[in-house]
């Protein structure tokens, strides 16, 4: 948002970020329409265009008719998102203390325990921990499946966010630190994790910003939420354009805010000596 | 890489001897299913390379065309290519591949499973590929720019000779990361019925009923293919840190 | 019709050289004959003349194969065998469809009850052969072929050792259901106060009755009774919940290959073929739609 940079605070600012916003959409989705417009009139006029949309019009009332509906599992997306990203952050410190643990088992097991979860997909991870545990009597009902599942994927990924940024800050303070007779957990909390949570900060907003995209994974295993309605809805109506079409930008929009809100909350959170 | 070597020993060294001593015993784990269906795990594995590879080059190339417009002077193209970004990293990439692959059927576009997979993970790419081009375009300090643009280059020529070159080195590390990202996202091509690795493991979990070993086997296969990369990466950026 | 021309012509004609009157004789009533019949003298009958344009009779033939939308996760109508190749009852069916037609038989595979019709109003499959049970409310997005060829029903099928007898016992704390299939909307209506877990794909919802994360799953009872066979840990519990009859579907508005196909869809009745089809794939007697077949 290189206009936000320039303009100062104030509402100048607001109204010049959602003016520029408000322009990138209509050119967007306007270009796009176009766009799609002419790849229809190509197929039709080419004769290899599907038989069915031939006769196709846009019927978006569909997505209008269901849309308290949809803000609401929106709202429950927003939920889910809102537990995982909680719970992986303080599951993340613990994994990425573990990682910069000394003591050579708890290494290896963090450290495979990040790598194994990184390299394989959530969708795989998911199905697991579905459909895996019943085999040995353990029974997850749905919420709680979806809920552990993307908390343990995401966990990885934020405790090498984490380590990184604690091994950013010098090892001159942890000795200072440590000279001065601070013990390891009181070096951590005083020193080392307040500074590691600015640098942290913004990888870990693209972090929960991936949480809330990810969260659509859940449909796979029912969990109610937005991506879940947005294809029961297609396959009573079939109008999988209009819905489909419509759901993106919805999330798209979410996590736009979303995005802008954790970054004004940074500015005051963690403002920079200018 | 001593973790990675032992991470291998024991998983083939636990698939060897579960084959053997399970083979074929009804309750507790089977192995053995792996083996079993081992042509068709690698045809899935082969068919997972095939679409992340294609989506990896299609992705880049439009990653590059996008981040070059987002940061032209030109008004429509650049506030498009932002949209572009916004959108397609904004959303679930689930949502982008059944809006592609129903969504277009139905106003005329005949596009098959491979086709839509493709397309899909590519332009999913290429949003992630034109954020870390653009920032690293951004990164080239402004005065080379305005420089070579008054010396007479076109943008394009800019573009090519004095802006990119720089940022070639840089913009692999997170490029990689986004290739192995892309290896994982295949999966969600089994969403839409594209026989992929996920897919058909499926199909051999139905015939089969063995979910643990064939998702755990799955996985597996995912892991080989995408642990080399995330050491490749970590060593470039390692080596990049040296040099600099 | 150009020998009795010819004789009329010759009787009518003067007597000149029989020969010459022949020939003219033959020359003209070519000529009447071509008049008559129009361009269709020496070219085959493979244009005619068709209520919808676009036909998939015709994009069949010129194809030169069948695509039927067909499942392949869902044995014994459809899925796979050790090599990965379709198998089953449906995929039969389709094997003998394009046999007719001349064409060879194309499996466009849809994984989910919902992805059906989309597949074939969209034109990337002709014909939906997939086990696909008629509801009036599908008919207004989807043609059905006339007559159907399965009797069918929704039943529950559960874990033998749970013990429910049926849809109204306490045990059944939660149903598993496809989307956008029949049992959904069965199970929704019957018990409308029942915890509904929604699946995409079959399997997924028989791997949760199995591993207990559902109490019982609503599919065909004819799926039920043959997975209950297959897995003695499974029982199908009857009787049906509903009666419902399934079909072929076709792309609304393609009446010339709804026409052929309803016909199949008798002829393959009554030859017995279906009764022999069902037999060969779920080792039972089908359930009669009609007194004679």
């Amino acid at each position: 948002m290189m206009l936000a940079r320039r303009a100062a605070p104030g509402l100048g600012a607001g109204w010049t970020l959602f003016r520029s916003i408000v322009w990138v959409a209509l050119s967007f989705l306007g270009g796009t329409a176009l766009l799609l417009l002419a790849v229809r009139q190509i197929v039709i006029q080419t004769g290899i265009a599907t038989s069915g949309g031939r006769g196709w019009t846009p019927h978006f009332e569909v997505v209008l008719q269901n849309l308290p509906f949809l803000l609401e599992r929106l709202l429950s997306t927003l939920q889910l998102a809102g537990s995982v990203s909680v719970l992986a952050f303080g599951l993340g410190i613990l994994v990425a203390l573990a990682r910069l643990s000394r003591v050579g088992l708890i290494h290896l097991v963090a450290t495979w325990y990040v790598e194994v979860l990184r390299n394989t997909p959530a969708l795989v991870q998911l199905f697991l921990i579905y459909f895996g545990p019943p085999t040995v009597g353990i029974r997850l009902s749905v919420p709680v499946a979806a809920l552990l599942g993307l908390t343990i994927n995401n966990s990885a990924y934020m405790a090498e966010i984490i380590r990184a940024g604690i091994r950013s800050i010098s090892r001159g303070q942890t000795e200072a630190a440590a000279t001065v007779g601070m013990t390891y957990p009181q070096i951590m909390r005083y020193v080392i994790l307040p500074q590691a949570l600015r640098v942290v900060y913004p990888p870990m907003v693209s972090q929960w910003i991936s949480i809330v995209l990810f969260s659509s994974l859940a449909s796979v295993i029912a969990y109610p939420e937005l991506a879940e309605h947005a294809k029961r809805l297609d396959s009573r109506t079939f109008r999988s354009f209009e819905i489909y079409g419509a759901v993106t930008v919805m999330y798209t929009i979410c996590t736009l805010t979303l995005a802008l809100v954790l970054r004004l909350i940074e500015r005051r959170a963690f403002p920079v000596a200018r | 890489m001593r973790f990675g070597l032992v991470v291998v020993v024991v998983a083939v060294g636990a698939l060897i001897v579960g084959g053997l001593v399970a083979q074929g015993r009804p309750v507790g784990l089977d192995w053995g299913i792996l083996w079993t269906n081992r042509f068709l795990l690698l045809q899935g594995a082969a068919t997972t390379i095939a679409l992340a590879a294609l989506a990896a080059v299609f992705g880049t190339l439009i990653g590059l065309l996008v981040a070059l417009a987002r940061v032209a002077n030109v008004p429509f193209l650049a506030k498009y290519a932002q949209g572009y970004t916004e959108v397609f990293r904004g959303s679930p990439l689930l949502l982008q591949l059944f809006w592609i692959w129903f969504g277009l059927p139905l106003i005329g576009v005949p596009i098959n499973g491979f086709a839509a997979a493709v397309l899909g993970l590519s332009l999913n790419a290429g949003a992630f590929c034109a954020e870390i081009f653009r920032g690293g375009i951004l990164a080239v300090p402004r005065g080379q720019s305005e420089a070579a643009l008054a010396t007479g280059m076109t943008y394009l020529q800019t573009m090519r000779y004095v802006v990119l070159p720089q940022i070639a080195r840089s913009s692999l590390p997170p490029l990689i990361g986004q290739q192995i990202s892309l290896v994982k996202d295949t999966s969600l091509a089994s969403l839409i019925s594209f026989q992929e690795l996920m897919l058909m493991s499926q199909s051999i979990i139905d015939r089969t009923h063995r979910i643990f070993e064939l998702y755990i086997g799955a996985a597996a296969v995912y892991f080989v293919i995408c642990y080399p990369l995330s050491q490749v990466v970590r060593t470039v950026e390692k080596r990049m840190g040296r040099q600099t | 019709m150009s020998e009795q021309s010819s004789d009329s012509q010759a009787d009518l004609a003067p007597v000149t050289s029989s020969r010459r009157a022949f020939v003219l004789g033959a020359a003209a009533s070519a000529g009447v004959a071509a008049a008559l019949a129009g361009p269709s003298v020496g070219v085959s009958f493979a244009a005619p003349v068709r209520q919808t344009a676009g036909s998939a009779l015709d994009d069949i033939q010129k194809r030169g194969s069948l695509r039927t939308a067909t499942f392949l996760n869902y044995p014994p109508f459809g899925s796979r065998d050790q090599q990965n190749k379709p198998i089953g009852y449906d995929v039969d069916i389709g094997a003998e469809m394009a046999k007719a037609l001349g064409v060879t038989h194309e499996i466009v595979e849809v994984t989910t009850p919902g992805a059906r019709i989309p597949t074939v109003v969209t034109g990337a499959a002709d014909v939906v052969l997939a086990n696909f049970a008629v509801t009036l409310e599908r008919a207004k997005s989807i043609m059905y072929t006339n007559p159907p060829y399965v009797k069918d029903g929704q039943a529950l099928i559960v874990s033998s050792s749970s013990g429910i007898a049926g849809v109204n016992d306490p045990k059944l704390k939660s149903v598993g259901v496809t989307t956008g299939s029949t049992g959904d909307i069965t199970i929704t209506a019957l018990r409308p106060d029942m915890n509904i877990q929604r699946f995409d794909t079959s399997p997924a919802a028989l791997q949760a009755v199995k591993q207990g994360l559902v109490d019982a799953y609503t599919e065909d009872y004819s799926w039920c009774i043959y997975q209950a066979k297959l897995d003695p840990s499974l029982a199908a519990v009857g009787p049906p919940l509903s009666l419902q009859f399934e079909a072929w579907g076709v792309r609304p508005g393609d009446h010339d290959w709804l026409q052929w196909l309803n016909l199949f869809a008798f002829l393959w009745q009554a030859s017995g073929s279906n009764a022999a089809a069902w037999q060969k794939w779920f080792g039972v007697e089908a359930d009669k739609i009609w007194p004679d077949f």
